[in-house]
């Protein structure tokens, strides 16, 4: 018999369209074409620091109920990208851009009935997204000035002035002593 | 008299004076000394680009309080979050700890890790302690009625705070408010995220998350939202601002950070607070207090 082209998957829909395009997107991207699965991903996930919990879901949906970002923003769903990481489904995963919206509040680690740590997991999978090439821009900005500056912002003159003005001491970073910091630093692959 | 380390972080010295400033006068009434060292990043938002290099920059600054033998304190609760969880890394993952010591060694640094850190708002509570700072009190601030808001990683990850205080329904910043004589209203969701975190991701996602605590602050009609961090601070102030121009809708809720909440308490001007840097302007709270000029 082989395996069916698609399986059909627990409701992935929310985090691939919003429920308005669901009712009318024929193109079936909530269903998972098994060419898309990738045997290992999982066991990668599992070996890395922060991945080893997220196979002890249950796919309750505390996360879910919990989460502030879900709660203005229907696409992101935490228990679903659990069930897409579990499913090996890497590269819809690492290519998602709603990788990038948790706000890493760890309300959902609290709540967790099976101490998953899902903030630690998206960590895991936005490691992951880097090393593949994959980062958000806004995160690929914000390396650069830390890569340079030890900070993620500059501190200019103008600041320093503003500073100086309310009697605060001058900020600054010494590049050198920086720099033997950030030689180490690793910022993608 | 006792001595930390003072760790600003990035956002407040440069976006939050205001918090920076208030802090200073605060402390130095209490007789803590801040010392200030070439601190850089705490790692935070580096942890979702590489875990281990956010792990490095996390330690160089356990170094350097370290070398001159003090703890850290930070206003900042993503700092204190950060730098706590990495510090408890360091001193349960061997293989970790072996890696960041060969790097802080090719620097030049060394670590044996002594160095705690905590955030400000838990040292006056822990430290200074609720009775001790009502003596510093001179200006009952009673009639002001105001909501608090935690940060998220100022309560959590509770397993790595030692769980000082209830992440779900926390107190602590709610007692050191009524320190001051002003009523901390008793409103869920006190450590609800602000949204800061994906303002650079999705900026209309992260202003309607801050707009949820507005609506409840606005529904119970606070005088002032009182934080303890930076970035919750511009995602309420500043964020203010953008939501009433994105939305069109008013607000106009003076957002406090605690230490210009105590510092009134203790008597000091709203211009050493760094009133003039808060974006809402809290006119109508500072003429409430009585006796304190505008």
């Amino acid at each position: 018999m082989g395996l069916p082209q698609f399986a059909r998957a627990t409701p992935l829909h929310n985090v691939i369209l919003t429920r308005e395009e669901f009712k009318t997107d024929k193109s079936r991207k909530d269903f998972v074409n098994v060419s898309e699965i990738n045997e290992t991903f999982c066991r990668q996930v599992l070996a890395k620091p922060g991945g080893e919990r997220f196979r002890a879901c249950f796919q309750c949906g505390t996360c879910t109920a919990s989460c502030p970002v879900r709660a203005v923003e229907a696409r992101y769903n935490p228990r679903v990208l659990v069930k897409m990481v579990e499913l090996g489904l890497r590269d819809r995963v690492l290519k998602s851009d709603v990788l990038w919206l948790c706000s890493l509040c760890y309300q959902c680690e609290e709540r967790c009935p099976e101490d998953v740590r899902f903030p630690e997991l998206m960590t895991v999978l936005r490691n992951m997204a880097v090393d593949a090439g994959y980062i958000h821009p806004s995160f690929a900005k914000l390396a650069a000035v830390v890569a340079e500056q030890g900070r993620i912002y500059e501190v200019d003159d103008f600041i320093n002035m503003r500073r100086k003005q309310l009697g605060l001491p001058i900020v600054s970073t010494d590049r050198e002593e920086w720099g033997k910091i950030s030689q180490s630093l690793r910022f993608g692959k | 008299m006792s001595r930390y380390a003072f760790f600003l972080g990035c956002t407040t010295p440069v976006r939050a004076m205001n918090y920076e400033l208030s802090t200073r006068r605060v402390a130095s009434k209490l007789d803590i000394e801040l010392v200030d060292l070439p601190f850089t990043c705490c790692g935070y938002p580096i942890e979702s680009i590489n875990r281990d290099s956010a792990m490095l920059m996390s330690m160089r600054n356990f170094a350097l309080a370290e070398s001159k033998g003090l703890d850290i304190v930070t206003v900042c609760s993503a700092c204190a979050g950060a730098l706590t969880r990495f510090s408890n890394a360091f001193q349960e993952d061997e293989s970790s700890r072996n890696r960041v010591l060969d790097q802080l060694k090719s620097a030049g640094l060394e670590y044996k890790g002594s160095a705690k850190v905590r955030h400000f708002a838990r040292i006056l509570y822990e430290d200074v302690g609720v009775a001790k700072l009502r003596e510093t009190v001179t200006k009952d601030l009673s009639g002001l009625k105001v909501l608090t808001h935690y940060g998220c990683h100022y309560v959590r990850p509770s397993d790595s705070y030692g769980e000082f205080d209830d992440p779900e329904v926390p107190h602590t910043v709610d007692d050191l408010v009524e320190v001051t004589g002003a009523e901390s209203l008793d409103i869920p969701q006190k450590s609800v995220c602000c949204g800061a975190p994906v303002l650079s991701v999705n900026k209309a996602v992260a202003l309607s998350m801050a707009e949820v605590k507005l609506q409840m602050a606005q529904a119970a009609k606070v005088d002032a939202l009182v934080v303890i961090c930076p970035f919750c601070g511009i995602s309420y102030d500043r964020g203010q601002l953008e939501i009433e121009a994105e939305f069109q809708r008013k607000y106009g809720i003076p957002v406090l950070y605690y230490p210009q909440l105590l510092g009134l308490a203790m008597g000091l001007s709203p211009r050493d607070l760094g009133f003039m840097m808060n974006s809402v302007k809290a006119q109508g709270l500072l003429e409430k207090v009585s006796g304190v000029k505008a």
